[in-house]
């Protein structure tokens, strides 16, 4: 019996079945992979900004590669997309401080009153003497303040896309889809108390999916974002067919405002 | 599995919604809320009683403290526990992505903030340092800021030890704090300190550092990430190792 056992397990577990497994979403063995990431690499989250209703959107990042391997030198681009994954700028950093800024607002973006996505890369080369296998990872912090007031600082959460540091292709699909809409993540806070719930949904995969918040249906095409307000509710739940959408959650009550990734 | 803490102050007060169910599935489960609390040098364990509401678990302010430590298991499992150390129950709160708790932060007739917190428990058996920035989640132009320092310890001790704020470019200590182990140690943090090249180490305990801002009533309140979440690659802790390495031969 045992025997058997294990002979099935051997058999669930070859490579083909495991293929299988995660395309369907059947007790799959990743979400998200990160070993087409080569040596040398740097890996960007999927951030969001906002310049809507009166919101202000801080990035705040390290020169990581300064910080971890005395890397002088290096400088980082940000690439900054619409809601419908449109590049609306590019900008390359040099100079870089230990720990830096960047400030979207309208003005910023040419008095664009909007929502959608940035991403990140340091570009560096590793020094002589560095044995090590290392790419880097920016999972840094954004805050955003509305009318003014505080910041309400997040962390990334969403690995997007990848850059081997050696031409300008960027890759994707770090988090896996599957073929059917059968994953489901319900956010892990009860949402009754607050007067307007919004979330932010970024697609940080090649593919269109499909999600349903609570009776809510929508698509999200690739590198797509798009701003959720959610009727008042308990619990959210989130069907789709991406193993990984943690939206950034917006929470309002009176005229306060708090936002968290989910 | 994983712990959940809350942590108590004159100047604000917090809540805990402990989720009875999983991120993946709509099931809800049968376990209780269990906190652990040191008493007389030992792990006491005790149901909590009266916060289970719908699907969720709250800690309100007035059973909210800095010591107490929530965990979900059953009764059957709780009567396997120790009093000498913390034990790993289950693996109910074993997830991808991981199993949170939404810890908020509020003022009276002011405004809040959370984040989605858990200690998960293998970090209870590691002694170590952890660093962080102290200008990443911090604002100079708020009106307060502050560090919530939380360390869980498997062992039933409540140990002094210290969290240093030193200039990582001029290599110097610009200020040292006394924490303690099994608490959530509650630190004003200076503006001198909210500086670019300020970074908070800890010495001998590990733990997860939370940041708190408060101005005109608004917050802002958030973790930063462990250093290991900016490299990857097979040598990853050895890379952080030698620069906590280096902070350490400025402690010492």
């Amino acid at each position: 019996m045992n025997y058997a056992r294990l002979l099935i397990k051997k058999i669930f577990n070859t490579s083909i079945l495991l293929h299988i497994r995660n395309s369907i979403g059947f007790r799959p063995s990743i979400y998200s992979s990160f070993k087409n990431i080569k040596n040398g690499s740097s890996i960007s989250d999927a951030f969001c900004w906002r310049t809507d209703q009166n919101f202000i959107t801080t990035f705040k990042y390290t020169d990581i590669p300064k910080l971890f391997f005395d890397i002088k030198n290096s400088h980082v681009e940000i690439f900054i997309h619409s809601k419908n994954n449109i590049l609306l700028k590019k900008l390359t950093i040099n100079k870089l401080q230990l720990s830096n800024e960047i400030i979207i607002d309208k003005s910023f973006l040419d008095g664009l009153e909007s929502y959608g996505s940035f991403y990140v890369f340091h570009k560096y080369k590793q020094n002589k003497n560095d044995n090590d296998d290392f790419s880097i990872n920016n999972r840094c912090y954004t805050a955003y303040s509305k009318n003014g007031n505080l910041k309400s600082f997040v962390h990334g959460n969403l690995p997007a896309f990848h850059n081997n540091g050696k031409d300008e292709h960027y890759f994707t699909d770090i988090v896996k889809n599957t073929v059917f809409k059968n994953q489901t993540y319900i956010i892990q806070n009860n949402f009754n108390e607050y007067d307007k719930t919004e979330l932010f949904f970024i697609n940080p995969t090649s593919q269109k999916i499909s999600i349903t918040v609570n009776f809510d249906k929508f698509y999200l095409d690739p590198h797509c974002s798009k701003l959720l307000h959610v009727k008042k509710t308990n619990k959210v739940c989130i069907r789709s067919n991406s193993y990984f959408i943690r939206p950034i959650v917006f929470n309002y009550k009176n005229n306060y405002y708090d936002v968290y990734h989910s | 599995m994983n712990f959940f803490f809350g942590f108590k102050h004159k100047k604000f007060n917090t809540s805990l919604t402990i989720p009875k169910f999983q991120n993946r599935k709509k099931k809800i489960s049968n376990y209780k809320l269990y906190q652990y609390y040191i008493d007389e040098n030992k792990w006491k364990i005790s149901e909590v009683i009266d916060s289970s509401y719908d699907d969720f678990y709250l800690i309100n302010q007035d059973k909210t403290s800095n010591e107490k430590v929530y965990f979900l298991a059953d009764e059957q499992q709780i009567n396997k526990g120790s009093k000498n150390k913390l034990i790993n129950y289950n693996n109910f709160t074993d997830t991808t992505p991981e199993y949170r708790s939404n810890l908020q932060v509020s003022i009276k007739n002011g405004g809040f903030s959370s984040y989605q917190s858990d200690y998960p428990f293998t970090m209870t058996n590691k002694n170590g340092s952890i660093m962080s920035s102290c200008s990443s989640v911090s604002n100079i132009d708020a009106d307060e800021n502050y560090i919530i320092f939380k360390n869980i310890f498997h062992l039933p001790i409540r140990e002094k030890f210290n969290i240093f704020f030193i200039n990582i470019v001029s290599k110097k200590v610009l200020k040292s704090e006394v924490v303690y182990t099994n608490f959530s140690n509650i630190l004003s943090l200076d503006k001198e300190l909210i500086n670019p090249n300020v970074y908070l180490f800890s010495d001998r305990f590990i733990g997860i550092p939370m940041f708190l801002s408060i101005k005109n009533n608004h917050l802002s309140f958030e973790h930063t990430h462990p250093p290991h979440s900016f490299i990857m690659g097979k040598n990853q802790f050895k890379i952080i190792a030698k620069v906590k390495n280096e902070l350490r031969k400025i402690i010492n």
